[in-house]
Formats: structure tokens, C-alpha cells, sequence
């Protein structure tokens, strides 16, 4: 102390700070202490919620339980276990033919649905907040509702079927084995029907994702185009597909990683069933560690898979960092522009033959269908192109109204698709119990009653429930935007060491299945007293979006000329105030897209609550609504109507708030 | 410049935004497990009133302190808000808060989760959980507190507790308890009178699984949509218990007597019973006596379908009684009900009662507490409420509360013979010298949990293995996950 007191030990303090400080922007660049500021209340949280929890799993997959509660090293033991084990081969396959056929159909229909709406001049705001139903409501809600839809007993999709003699058309093409379907209860469907859920949960992702994409496409290159004689398919080929480039390849890529790590769906539609049929590695890695406690042979099961979501991760980082402006071409790159066609080929052809080899059966029968969906696109697709990318300025002539038709008839098709499993919530959820029981007038209430309604405020806290999940999602949007802005301009805009690798970095996230992560986050929660705690959840959800919100918002950031910035900060604003008074106003548009994916992730989620939550009065709406469901009578009447009062705010909100959905995914996410 | 319209959305949106941040404001605040956090409803008379005096004097000691509860959510939705007022009841007379926590048990991590919390030090003080499915896993893991002296001075005011308790709850070579039994249950079979009556068969006719299933043929008539066998084998509670329920029938089990080897596949017994119900599941000859969805992994219509009348025979908790006469479903007044069915290796029923018991949580902050409520809730106006409302599900658990009130035994004509079930001797012994229930085991707990007997039957149905592969790799899933409890197997 007394060295700094004197003239010459101050000077030599500051000289050696400032020795430091060179130092230090010399090894971590000129801009490293502003950005561990603004990195580093993410990476903090990261490091809790996951990565902690992740290397915990890493270290429980090499032990064993074999006394009570001692572990025990084992090595390799749990992994090579797993070379014999039937189950977990089956789960492997399962896991695959889920991803492969959920994509296939949600890119493909995806991009249809895009196509079609794109182009609408009346009501695409109301039918693109239509189409996104499915992705803005609950999965709790999704997978009860399907339930209750494909019931052979009671629910209505085979009589629906039956009614239009497609049920025994499917029978009589050998599409199905049995007329009357038992669906989740046949060991061959029940795969088909999990992937159709999926789908249709899915589709919105894509269809949103290639809107922002269909509209960042210049027009005056299809006119171009035009004027060079290029027809409607090649209008299609040579600029619509370069255009949606970036979105065909991280939308998939992110739907990839998040399909093959999916837990909740499977696990509230059939929890693997029958027979395993359905089960996922994921759901397997559950049982065995959370339902069998084998912790390490769970743990083993989760990372073996980890290559493949650890391969896609890194093609994703890489691909979003190539498209980096300012980064030069390393080797890879170079390695993957010249040979990574060729890998992508290879990589199909081996994934169709191993599809071939789980169930040649199941292969047809989606290749039959993915045939008709696309044939009926190509068939009519100089027409539809024609149409759906008209040159800006040409107006319809009085013959297009005919000639638009077709387009409106896969509309109502995709609308239909979307809202059939909608309204038998809904007509479910204004019939009384005795009339769901005696199956009288299945698709139409008689009498209508709000019975269901009342009894579900009336002997449930709906309202609790409601309240608690307005908080944790409007609390957890509100930390999740401010860290991924915060992260997002860092590696946008400021200079230090690693910020290229980042971004790499915080995908990682997407890794590991956050189904397995939860009982090392139990410990640490339940030691911070967190556990039965709307906390634990506004802690927990942004974790998982801040990666993808963080990358939509620097590629939005980098679309501001930083010129903007330079002035403020030459006339006195610090680097903060530029970002806090220049740069977050320009940006609204991606953070109000950021904020929507947020809350509608919060909104819906149901694992960590359902782990961390039993009060049943700090309980979210999915965890409230599936303790409804007591042992195994399920009270469909009044789920249904929670249904609808869940569903309500969020659709809403996205019927106001799409269009700034898609102008923040259009230039952070696509030309960003 | 903004248009009109972008610029009202944009104004609705940051209105959303901020009522939404004034929300989280203000209800951050409640983000916690507050001491109102479980007040579902309030107590509508006096608590203090019901509470003897015994336990008022005892109370004494605790004033103005905070318990955590844990309860299992039970099959009626009633019973659960019962449970959860009963302790508010408490709560109000002794001067202490009380949170209480519902939980499903039947998503199979109960176990790790308050192994867990245990070891973070932070769990609740109080639980109850079902007696033959979780205390030896949460005893083996050193997760609870020892309870003998509660049990001795509740089974010297209230008589023995059903024999079951004792050979589900006491551990160790003293045969500590460690777990207060709380409610007795019973599974119940049930089979449909009228339609019995019509087709001329004697309800003593259903004895044995080949008897219930040749009954169940002559009931069937697909054309006007009556299906004879309502008994699953999916992946539930239900449908694991109706798998062992066979196994056990013909003499074949998980593990040997004591809980601790794996003798599933060893003898013929297990071939048998997986034949038969491979045969009743999987043969187009009984086809027609299933319900259409039988094997949906969720049970997402097998007692909906006995509510609806679709169904001749089928077995489950007594929740489903309850419900139906709940519900007054015309259904409640034809159900004939039946202990169970037999098999080759024993003439009588084989494990159709269990208990809930409460559990004291190693590093609960309020043992004392925890034990007086413990104490209040299995006796007097808390239990009776319960058992009112849930209809042969929630029963007494020691001897002489059924004659504390008329209603125990004369509430239903279920009762009666429910007592008589949880009265009988035990253990039952077969021909294979097993005797049922077995010695508690965290294996077979953790095997329960896991359901790979279902996953085995499911794989025979499916065609996806013969029975002597599907059996050989149910006893290796068997053999791991006992190993993993710590009891090798070599």
C-alpha cells in the first residue's frame, strides 16, 4: 500500500496498469473488457445451466451406481454396453427415421406453404397467422389434441376417414394394414403418426423462415430473368433457390438439431411405444437414467448420439461464419465448397439406404407421399411459379381469378391440414363429458355448453396458472432478449480475441438434450433453493434461445452501418450509449422477432417446468394442464377448453406481431 | 416515416410490452414458494376443533414454522384437494405454515428427483408415496429418516396396521419402518353384471385368467361394439401390474423371495405366462375381445371405454369405481367386482393390496412437524373426507379405524369385502415357492419404473421377437438394471 501512496509508486502503478491493459488488448483484442461485459452475463448463465450440467453427464457416463449411492468408475464400460444392447440400436434407428421423414416433409411443404402465401395479395397476414397456429401453441396441447383426434374409440379421425372412404382406400393401397387404424396403438403406425405431429408442429418454422427468405429476393432479378426467356421453373431454379440459399440451409440445420434431440412430443404422445416402436434415443436415455437410475449407462446413451448433433452443430457454425463478410476462407471452407456437394450426395444416398434397411415398408409409403405433394407442385409449378413470383408492377388480369384456383385449392388444403385437429379441440371443449362418453354427434356439439370451461376455473387454478406462465415467459423474454442483444452486438461489432468462434461457441448449447441435463440442473437448482420457483424457469428458458437469437440479431446489427455508431461515439457517446440510443432503436424489428421466439418457447415449454415446478400453484399453463390428467383418466372436455384459453393471447399476438416476425428473420437472419 | 398502421401496431406492441414488464414487476415478486403458494382453498370450518387433544398438546412445541409437503396426486382429482386442505386444516390450528406439493408419480422420476434434492439439501421435510413402489429405492438411497416410534404409537392407538405395511415399509435387521402407513388400496377387478346375466354365465364362473378370458370371448360382439377384455399390458402402471399380476399367477416373478437375484426366465413358469399372453394379445383367435387402441402406450381410452360401456372385463384402482359412481354412469350399478384371478400355481389372488405411507425426507428441517402431521392425517375427519370422496380407493390402514365410523364399512358395498382383502394373511405362496408380495427391492422398484416386462410382450406382439428372444433380453434389461441397484448378478 504504501508504494502506491508516494508521486513515483502511483506512476508506476499506472504505468504498469496501463502495461497490463496493452497486454491484454494485445492478447484478447482492443475491445476484450467491453465485450466480457457484454458477453458475459450469457456465457454466466450458459455455464450453469448447461455446460456445469453437461460435464457432469460427461463424468456420470464413465461411472456406475453399485451400492446405494456410490458411484463407481468404470471406464468404458457403459459405452461398450451399448454395442450390444438391441434397444438402444432400435432407438438409434428411431431417432433417424423420426428426423429424417419430420424434415423431409416440413422443409418440402414448408417451402409450399411459403410459396403459396407469399404471393397472396389479400388475407396473408391472416392465413400466414393461421399456418403458424401450430408452432405458437403449446406441444402439451399439441400432443393431447392429437391424442384425443387418432383415439380408434374416441376421437374422430376415423370416422372422419370412413365417412369419406379414405380410411379403406388407404387399406385397400396397402398404406395401412387394418381398417378400422388403431394408430398410437399399432406398433407400424405409430412411428407414421408421431412424424405427422411433428410435421405439422413444424411446418410453421420453415414457412416463416423461407417467407423472410422469398422476401429478401430482389424482384428485378425475376424480371431479369424474365427478359432473358427464362420460364417459370427456371425463374425457380436459377433465383428463388440461390435466393432462399442461406435459409435452405440453416433452417434445416437448426430443425435438425432440434428434431433429433426432441423429447416431448414422443414422450407425451406414446413415451416410446409400443414396443419401443417410437422410442428415441433421447426418451431411452431418460429411462435408463432418470426411470431405471442408471445415471452413467444414461448419460452414455446420450453422448454417444452426441457426434451427430456435435456434426451438424459445426457444419452450422461453419456455414454461419463463411457467411461472415469479413472472415476469409480457411481451410475448411475451402475443403467443404469443393467437395461438400459431394459429401451432401453421399451423405443422401447413405442416409435413403439406411432408411431402406430400418423399414423399406415405412420408405415407400412417405416416398408415396412426399411423390404426390411434390408432383402436384411440379405438375402445376410453371403455373404456380407463373403466378406465385409475378414480376413487382403486373397486375391480375380478370382470367387469373380462374386461373389462380388451383393455388387456392392447396391453400385450403394447408389451412385445412392446420385447423382440422384445431377444431375437434375445439368442438371437444363445448361438449359436456357424458356426450364425449356416448360418442353422440362427434364433430358437432349437441347442446353447446361452457360446462368444460367452468369447471376448469372452477376446480383447477387456471388463472394461478396463467398468471405464473404471463410472468416467467414476459420475465424470461425480457432476460433472453437483453443477453442476446448484448452478445449478438459483441460479436457483430466489437474486436476480440475468439469472437469468431463465439458464436460456434454458444450453438454447443444445441448439443446435448436438455432432457438429460435436468437432474445435475435439479441439484444446482434445488441447492440455490430455486426448485419450486418461477425463478428456476426465467433462469433456465432464455438459455436455450440465446444462441439462435443471438446470431438473428448480430447478422441484424451488421446490417446497420456501423458509420451510424462511429458519428455518435466521435461526438462523445460511449460505445454503450451508441448501442443503447442508435443501435437497439434501428434494430426493433429482430427484437421483436427475437422477442416472439422467446416467448413462444417459454410459453410452451414443458419439461423443465414439469421438473422443477410441483406446487401446483406456481405451476405454468403446460405443467398445470397435464396435471390435470389424474393417473389415467383424462378429463378431455376440460383440457380442450384450456386448450383454447392458452392458445388465445399467443395467436393474438401473432396475428399483430407476425409481420415484424418476418421483417426481423428477412434481414437478421437472411441477408444478414 | 411510420404509416398509421405500422405505427399503431408499433404502439400496441410496446403497450404489450410494457403492461408485460409492469407485469413481471410486479409479480416477480410472487415468483417463490410463498407461504399462500398452496392455499388452493380455504378451510371453510374450524381446524382447531378437529384436532385431539393429545395431538394439541403435542403441537404446542411448534409454533410459527414453515413444512413442506410432498404428496402423491392419487386417481381422484377430490381426494388430492382433500389432502391438500386436510394439512391447511393443521396448518390453521397449530400455528405453522404448510406448502404442499402435488406430484404424478407415474412419470417414473419421483425417485431421482428427491434423491437429488436430499443430497442438495434442500428437500421437503414430509411425502407420502406408494409403499410397494418407492420406499425400498428412496430407503436404499439413503433418503429417509427411520419412523418407528411413530408407527408404534399410532398402531397402539389405532391397532395393527395391514400386514401388507409391515412387509412394504420395515428395513434392516431390527425391521425399523420407514415409512408411517398412511391409507390402504386395493386393486380391484371388475366385470360387467348385465352383460354377464345376458349371455347366462355365474359370476363364479370368473376364477382363473383362462376362465376371465374364455368369458371374455362369449362377451365380445365387435357389431355392437362390446369387447370382452379391457386389461392392458401397455406401458402404464395399469398394464405393468397386469403383466406381473399373470407372471406371478403362473408362478413366475422378476426376482426370487429375497428381492435381491433375478430369476426372470429361469424355469418354465416364465414361458407359460408369457405364452398366454402372448396368445391373448397377439392371436387373431381372441383379436376380437380387444378394445381397438388396447395397446396405445398412454392409456388414453382403456377406462374411458369401461365409463363408456364398452367393456366386459377389466382391471384397475378402485378410481374407476369411484369415478363411475361419481358420475352416476349406469355403468357403477352392473359392475360385479372380483379380488382378481388365479393361475397354475396358486388358488388364490395374488397382490392386490398396497398402501401409501408417509416418508420423512433425510435433512428435513421439521422431522417433529413433519411427524405430527403425520399423525393427524391418517385418522379422523382428514381421512374420512378422503375416503368419502373416492370411493374404494382411499381405505384405512389399521385395524380398528374401520370401526371408528359406520361409513368404512358400510359406505359401499365394495367395503366390506376391500377389508376382508387387506385382512387376508400373508404372504401368499405358489407352487414354485415364491411367496407374494416379495421383500421390497429397490431392483424390482426400478423395474417397475422402467416396464420392460411390457416392453417384452409388446415385442412378441409386434412380431418384432419370439417369445424366448423376447424373454432372454427382458431378463438381460432385468439383470442391468439390478446391477445398477447395486445387486450383482454373476
Amino acid at each position: 500500500m504504501s508504494s502506491v501512496a508516494t508521486p513515483r509508486g502511483r506512476d508506476a502503478a499506472l504505468a504498469g496498469r496501463a502495461r497490463w491493459r496493452r497486454f491484454g488488448q494485445r492478447a484478447l483484442g482492443p475491445d476484450w473488457r467491453l465485450a466480457a461485459l457484454f458477453v458475459g452475463p450469457a456465457l454466466v448463465v450458459i455455464a450453469v445451466v448447461v455446460v456445469y450440467p453437461f460435464l457432469d453427464s460427461i463424468y456420470l457416463s464413465f461411472t456406475q451406481r453399485h451400492v446405494g449411492n456410490e458411484l463407481v468408475f468404470v471406464g468404458l464400460r457403459n459405452y461398450t454396453a451399448l454395442w450390444n444392447d438391441s434397444f438402444f440400436r432400435n432407438a438409434v434407428k428411431n431417432s433417424i427415421v423420426f428426423t429424417v421423414y419430420s424434415e423431409v416433409f416440413k422443409i418440402t411443404v414448408g417451402m409450399v406453404a411459403a410459396l403459396l402465401l407469399h404471393n397472396l395479395r389479400r388475407g396473408r397476414s391472416l392465413l400466414t397467422g393461421l399456418v403458424l397456429l401450430p408452432w405458437i401453441i403449446p406441444t402439451v396441447v399439441t400432443a393431447l389434441d392429437w391424442r384425443s383426434l387418432v383415439d380408434p374409440l374416441f376421437g374422430s379421425l376415423n370416422d372422419v376417414l370412413t365417412f369419406t372412404r379414405l380410411g379403406p382406400l388407404l387399406f385397400h393401397l396397402h398404406f395401412i394394414d387394418q381398417w378400422p387404424a388403431t394408430w398410437l396403438g399399432d406398433a407400424t403406425l405409430a412411428m407414421p403418426v408421431v412424424v405427422l405431429v411433428n410435421i405439422w408442429k413444424g411446418i410453421p418454422f420453415f414457412t416463416i423462415v423461407f417467407l423472410a427468405g422469398l422476401k429478401a429476393i430482389p424482384q428485378d432479378e425475376y424480371e431479369a430473368a424474365s427478359v432473358d426467356g427464362a420460364n417459370a421453373w427456371d425463374r425457380f431454379r436459377n433465383v428463388t433457390l440461390p435466393g432462399l440459399k442461406y435459409p435452405l440451409i440453416i433452417g434445416p440445420l437448426l430443425s435438425t438439431i432440434w428434431t433429433f434431440n426432441t423429447f416431448d412430443i414422443v414422450w407425451l404422445m406414446t413415451q416410446g411405444g409400443p414396443a419401443n416402436s417410437t422410442m428415441p434415443f433421447v426418451v431411452y436415455a431418460y429411462e435408463k437414467a432418470i426411470e431405471e437410475l442408471e445415471f452413467g449407462p444414461g448419460a452414455a446413451v446420450a453422448l454417444t448420439m452426441l457426434p451427430i448433433t456435435a456434426a451438424l452443430v459445426f457444419v452450422l457454425a461453419r456455414y454461419i461464419r463463411r457467411s461472415d463478410q469479413d472472415s476469409s476462407p480457411g481451410a475448411f471452407d475451402r475443403f467443404f465448397s469443393r467437395w461438400g456437394r459431394w459429401l451432401a450426395l453421399a451423405g443422401a444416398v447413405a442416409l435413403v439406404i439406411a432408411l431402406l434397411l430400418f423399414d423399406a415398408g415405412l420408405l415407400w409409403k412417405m416416398a408415396v407421399g412426399l411423390g404426390v405433394i411434390l408432383a402436384v407442385c411440379v405438375g402445376y409449378g410453371r403455373f404456380l411459379h407463373e403466378r406465385l413470383v409475378r414480376p413487382a408492377g403486373v397486375r391480375a388480369r380478370r382470367s387469373d381469378l380462374l386461373g389462380r384456383l388451383p393455388m387456392y385449392l392447396a391453400l385450403a388444403v394447408l389451412v385445412f391440414f392446420v385447423l382440422a385437429p384445431m377444431y375437434w379441440l375445439l368442438v371437444t371443449a363445448f361438449k359436456t363429458d357424458l356426450q364425449e362418453e356416448l360418442r353422440n354427434s362427434i364433430l358437432w356439439p349437441r347442446p353447446w355448453t361452457l360446462v368444460q370451461f367452468h369447471n376448469l376455473t372452477a376446480q383447477n387454478p387456471f388463472w394461478t396458472w396463467y398468471r405464473n406462465t404471463l410472468i416467467v415467459a414476459a420475465a424470461s423474454t425480457v432476460l433472453g432478449v437483453g443477453l442476446s442483444a448484448f452478445s449478438g452486438y459483441a460479436i457483430a461489432r466489437l474486436r476480440f480475441r475468439g469472437a469468431q468462434g463465439l458464436m460456434g461457441g454458444l450453438l454447443l448449447i444445441y448439443i446435448m438434450p436438455s432432457a438429460l441435463l435436468f437432474i445435475p440442473l435439479y441439484q444446482i437448482f434445488s441447492a440455490l433453493h430455486l426448485i419450486n420457483s418461477l425463478w428456476s424457469l426465467i433462469v433456465a428458458y432464455p438459455t436455450f434461445t440465446i444462441p439462435f437469437a443471438s446470431w438473428l440479431l448480430m447478422g441484424y446489427f451488421r446490417s446497420i452501418p456501423a458509420e451510424l455508431e462511429e458519428s455518435a461515439m466521435v461526438d462523445g457517446a460511449s460505445r454503450f450509449a451508441a448501442f443503447s440510443r442508435i443501435v437497439l432503436p434501428l434494430a426493433r424489428p429482430a427484437l421483436l422477432a427475437v422477442a416472439l421466439f422467446t416467448l413462444t418457447n417459454a410459453w410452451n415449454e414443458f419439461l423443465f417446468a414439469y421438473v422443477f415446478i410441483t406446487n401446483n400453484h406456481l405451476m405454468t399453463l403446460p405443467v398445470g394442464m397435464q396435471s390435470m390428467i389424474v393417473g389415467d383418466i383424462l378429463p378431455w372436455g376440460q383440457i380442450m377448453a384450456a386448450s383454447i384459453l392458452v392458445s388465445v393471447p399467443v395467436v393474438v399476438l401473432y396475428g399483430y406481431a407476425q409481420r415484424f416476425l418476418v421483417e426481423g428473420l428477412t434481414v437478421g437472419a437472411i441477408k444478414g | 416515416m411510420f404509416t398509421s398502421r405500422s405505427f399503431s401496431r408499433r404502439r400496441f406492441l410496446g403497450l404489450a410490452g410494457g403492461l408485460t414488464a409492469g407485469g413481471v414487476a410486479a409479480g416477480l415478486a410472487g415468483c417463490g414458494s410463498g407461504p399462500a403458494a398452496s392455499t388452493a382453498r380455504k378451510p371453510t370450518h374450524s381446524a382447531s376443533a378437529e384436532l385431539p387433544e393429545w395431538l394439541r398438546e403435542e403441537a404446542k412445541q411448534y409454533k410459527g414454522r414453515t413444512l413442506s409437503v410432498l404428496g402423491s396426486e392419487q386417481y381422484f382429482a377430490t381426494a388430492n384437494q382433500d389432502f391438500i386442505n386436510a394439512c391447511q386444516h393443521f396448518g390453521q390450528a397449530t400455528g405453522n405454515t404448510i406448502n404442499v406439493s402435488m406430484i404424478n408419480v407415474d412419470t417414473g422420476d419421483l425417485v431421482s428427483k428427491q434423491a437429488a434434492a436430499v443430497k442438495a439439501g434442500n428437500v421437503q421435510d414430509l411425502g407420502f408415496v406408494d409403499s410397494g413402489r418407492f420406499v425400498s429405492e428412496l430407503h436404499q438411497l439413503g433418503a429417509l429418516e427411520p419412523v418407528t416410534d411413530v408407527v408404534t404409537e399410532l398402531q397402539t392407538r389405532y391397532g395393527d396396521a395391514h400386514p401388507i405395511n409391515k412387509i412394504y415399509l420395515t428395513y434392516g435387521p431390527k425391521k425399523d419402518w420407514y415409512g408411517i402407513p398412511y391409507f390402504s388400496l386395493v386393486n380391484g377387478f371388475f366385470a360387467r353384471k348385465d352383460w354377464l346375466r345376458e349371455k347366462g354365465i355365474k359370476t363364479s364362473e370368473l376364477k382363473t385368467y383362462d376362465d376371465a378370458r374364455s368369458v371374455a370371448m362369449e362377451l365380445s360382439d365387435a357389431a355392437s361394439q362390446r369387447y370382452g377384455w379391457g386389461i392392458t399390458y401397455n406401458g402404464s402402471g395399469d398394464g405393468a401390474g397386469a403383466v406381473e399380476a399373470v407372471l406371478n399367477a403362473y408362478g413366475a416373478a422378476v426376482a426370487d423371495n429375497t428381492g435381491t437375484k433375478v430369476i426372470f426366465g429361469n424355469g418354465s413358469e416364465t414361458k407359460e405366462a408369457v405364452t398366454w399372453m402372448a396368445e391373448t394379445y397377439g392371436s387373431s383367435k381372441y383379436s376380437k375381445m380387444l378394445p381397438p387402441g388396447i395397446a396405445s402406450w398412454l392409456d388414453t381410452s382403456n377406462n374411458q371405454a369401461w365409463l363408456a360401456g364398452l367393456v366386459g372385463i377389466t382391471a384397475n384402482a378402485f378410481s374407476l369405481y369411484a369415478q363411475s359412481r361419481a358420475e352416476n354412469n349406469p355403468v357403477y350399478g352392473n359392475t360385479y367386482l372380483f379380488g382378481g384371478l388365479t393361475g397354475p400355481a396358486t388358488s388364490e389372488v395374488i397382490d392386490i393390496a398396497d398402501s401409501e405411507a408417509f416418508v420423512v425426507f433425510k435433512g428435513a428441517k421439521e422431522p417433529g412437524l413433519a411427524k405430527l402431521l403425520a399423525k393427524y392425517l391418517v385418522y379422523g375427519s382428514p381421512l374420512l373426507t378422503m375416503v368419502k370422496q373416492s370411493v374404494g380407493l382411499i381405505l384405512p390402514a389399521y385395524e380398528e379405524i374401520w370401526t371408528s365410523n359406520p361409513f368404512y364399512l358400510n359406505g359401499d358395498p365394495a367395503f366390506k369385502s376391500e377389508h376382508r382383502v387387506l385382512d387376508e394373511p400373508l404372504p401368499i405362496k405358489t407352487t414354485t415357492g415364491l411367496s407374494f408380495p416379495q421383500t421390497p427391492s429397490p431392483g424390482t422398484d426400478a423395474v417397475n419404473s422402467a416396464y420392460p416386462i411390457c416392453d417384452m410382450v409388446g415385442q412378441i406382439v409386434t412380431k418384432k421377437a419370439t417369445i424366448d428372444e423376447a424373454i432372454a433380453t427382458c431378463r438381460q434389461r432385468i439383470v442391468q438394471i439390478f446391477e445398477q441397484q447395486g445387486y450383482p448378478q454373476s
